[in-house]
């Protein structure tokens, strides 16, 4: 009762515009200040201290450096030559690469909000000028860093995993085939689009092996290095905290020697954008060490599993209801908000179910970073339409045969676990 | 020199420093591991880099308006509504922060005794953190509110996109 009284606070603050690391925080110190309450209130404090000391947690600052150094290292203009020799010649052939470089780009970065502004930056006015829609180019633009979300490394995955206390390599390792076959019903569907609009390829003819070779020799560093992560990760030869930071130091490296291109100012801007970014996620998780204090102490989790697996009993139907809701939260909230308040619930009620963890995490994943490309609300949506001057009206008309395309691919997720757990129940 | 751009300047000189000692140290914890000589006390320092720079970036984020909220209902309110709603946010915000940074003072300075493992480290000094975080915000909290008044105070600059998944 105390419980859903905490809770309803803290969403009641959360729904009234409150910065989301404090209604968290709120609501979980109010718990503590009750005269039912027999803690101390120092513990309150405690908890905010205890849950940042947490080995696996350095994954997430690490990881969000990464992205933004190997941004600044020049990474993104190499990788946009490999993609339009790789997938130019096909129909609609400029807007197939951008998703073929999600894809390439999947493996240095983790972030979809940072994948689609980096792309509508450098690619959305040359797409428009081709002759393709504002809306459409804005669209794919966007839900293309849903495959670089899923490819690792994943800071949704990091996130999830950390707060589901799953392990975070088989949740990398899951996410390579539903990243690839992501990129593949992506593909398939803006084939049909282009098909409908006329939209033509950006190259006459297949690319001989000479050009791939010669773009891939650019792009190397990028394309090696989410290989070294996985095969490193997957023989304990470090973990992912200790793979961030060999990561980091990889991308001084690259940026510095090989590329030339990374300076001390931009290594100063990427550090100052990640500190910020840093602050701003993980003093979500830290106020909500408090919160999660009172969600396990009153059994929260354990009785949600109880009414849920009463109610229903065939895990596909659970996983099925699940997603549904997390669709439309999705929508509605932003992705961050989702996982860390609904993760170190929802992670207990599916396991009591028989599902597979890591298989729930990337379903989870896949459909609340999704939520960030849809209207009404949708972070990945206003970044890209902001950039591309482009109405949220022309979007969502857009969107529209990409959203199926993301959703038939949850659903056969949720139909076939195999998709998700043939890799790493093989490899680890 | 203004005071506010001096005091901003130390602020972010720190929480840099902070962030590239976190990388610095895990990276010598993950060098010392897998070349077979561990070093017990670098994970130790990094979770200790680590939240001083989470409450500096913390900061940096409430400067910007950085920090991730839901704006869809409030959004739909009335002008006066929203800057009633701001002002109640405010408030609890700083009463929070307060409680915070006191009962992290009292804790830190009854725990400088208390070592951390191998480092040898004074719980303290990591508990320190959120004190000084949580004093800092509240400092950033009424500058916003002086600057941007209540109804923007916490919506987010330009160019900063309050989400990073």
């Amino acid at each position: 009762m105390i419980s859903a009284l905490v809770l309803g606070l803290a969403l009641l603050l959360i729904a009234t515009g409150m910065p989301v690391a404090f209604a968290i925080g709120i609501a979980g110190v109010s718990f503590f200040l009750l005269p039912t309450t027999f803690l101390p209130d120092e513990t309150a404090v405690q908890r905010i201290v205890a849950a940042s000391q947490s080995f696996p947690l350095l994954a997430v600052p690490l990881f969000i450096l990464l992205g933004n150094l190997m941004n600044a290292a020049g990474i993104t203009p190499r990788l946009v030559g490999l993609a339009t020799t790789l997938a130019g010649w096909m129909r609609g052939g400029l807007a197939q690469s951008t998703l073929v470089l999600s894809a390439l780009m999947g493996g240095v970065s983790g972030s979809a909000v940072a994948d689609a502004a980096m792309q509508a930056r450098i690619l959305g006015e040359p797409m428009v000028d081709s002759g393709y829609d504002r809306g459409f180019t804005a669209a794919i633009l966007a839900i293309g860093g849903l495959i670089t979300a899923t490819l690792p490394p994943s800071l949704g995955l990091i996130l999830y995993g950390y707060l589901g206390e799953v392990s975070i390599g088989r949740l990398f390792i899951a996410g390579v085939v539903p990243g690839f076959l992501l990129l593949a019903t992506l593909m398939a569907a803006t084939w049909f689009v282009a098909r409908k609009d006329g939209y033509t390829p950006a190259r006459d003819g297949l690319p001989t092996w000479a050009e791939v070779w010669r773009d891939l020799k650019a792009g190397v560093w990028a394309v090696l290095f989410p290989i070294w992560l996985l095969v490193g990760i997957r023989f304990g030869i470090f973990t992912p905290s200790e793979a961030g930071a060999f990561a980091v130091a990889y991308a001084l490296i690259v940026g510095f020697v090989f590329h030339r291109e990374l300076t001390v100012a931009k290594v100063l801007d990427a550090l100052t954008q990640s500190l910020r970014d840093i602050g701003m996620i993980m003093l979500i998780i830290l106020f909500s060490g408090t919160f999660g204090y009172v969600i396990t102490f009153e059994r929260v989790p354990q009785s949600i599993a109880e009414f849920a697996l009463t109610a229903i009993t065939d895990p596909t139907v659970l996983l099925f209801v699940v997603s549904g809701f997390l669709l439309v939260l999705g929508m509605l909230v932003e992705a961050t908000v989702l996982v860390m308040l609904l993760t170190p619930i929802l992670v207990p009620v599916i396991t009591a179910a028989g599902i597979d963890p890591v298989h729930f995490g990337l379903v989870m994943m896949t459909l609340v970073t999704f939520g960030g490309m849809t209207p009404p609300v949708g972070v990945s949506m206003f970044t890209v339409c902001g950039i591309l001057r482009c109405s949220y009206r022309d979007y969502t008309v857009q969107m529209l045969p990409l959203a199926a395309a993301v959703l038939v691919m949850v659903a056969l997720m949720i139909l076939f676990p195999q998709i998700v757990l043939f890799l790493p129940d093989r490899l680890m | 020199m203004h005071f506010w751009t001096i005091y901003d300047r130390i602020e972010w000189a720190i929480g840099l420093l902070m962030l590239t000692a976190t990388v610095v140290t895990v990276f010598v914890a993950a060098v010392g591991r897998t070349v077979g000589v561990p070093v017990p006390s670098a994970p130790q320092f990094a979770q200790l880099f680590l939240l001083w720079t989470c409450m500096f970036g913390a900061d940096l984020a409430m400067k910007q308006g950085g920090h991730i909220r839901v704006s869809a209902l409030p959004d739909l309110a009335s002008p006066p509504v929203q800057t009633a709603l701001a002002w109640m946010h405010a408030v609890l915000m700083l009463a929070f922060l307060a409680f915070v940074a006191i009962l992290g003072w009292d804790l830190s300075m009854g725990n400088w005794q208390r070592e951390l493992g191998a480092s040898g480290l004074s719980y303290g000094i990591v508990t320190l953190a959120v004190s000084v975080g949580a004093g800092l915000l509240a400092i950033s909290v009424v500058r916003r509110l002086v600057t941007r008044g209540a109804a923007g105070a916490f919506a987010a600059d330009p160019d900063v996109p309050g989400e990073v998944l």
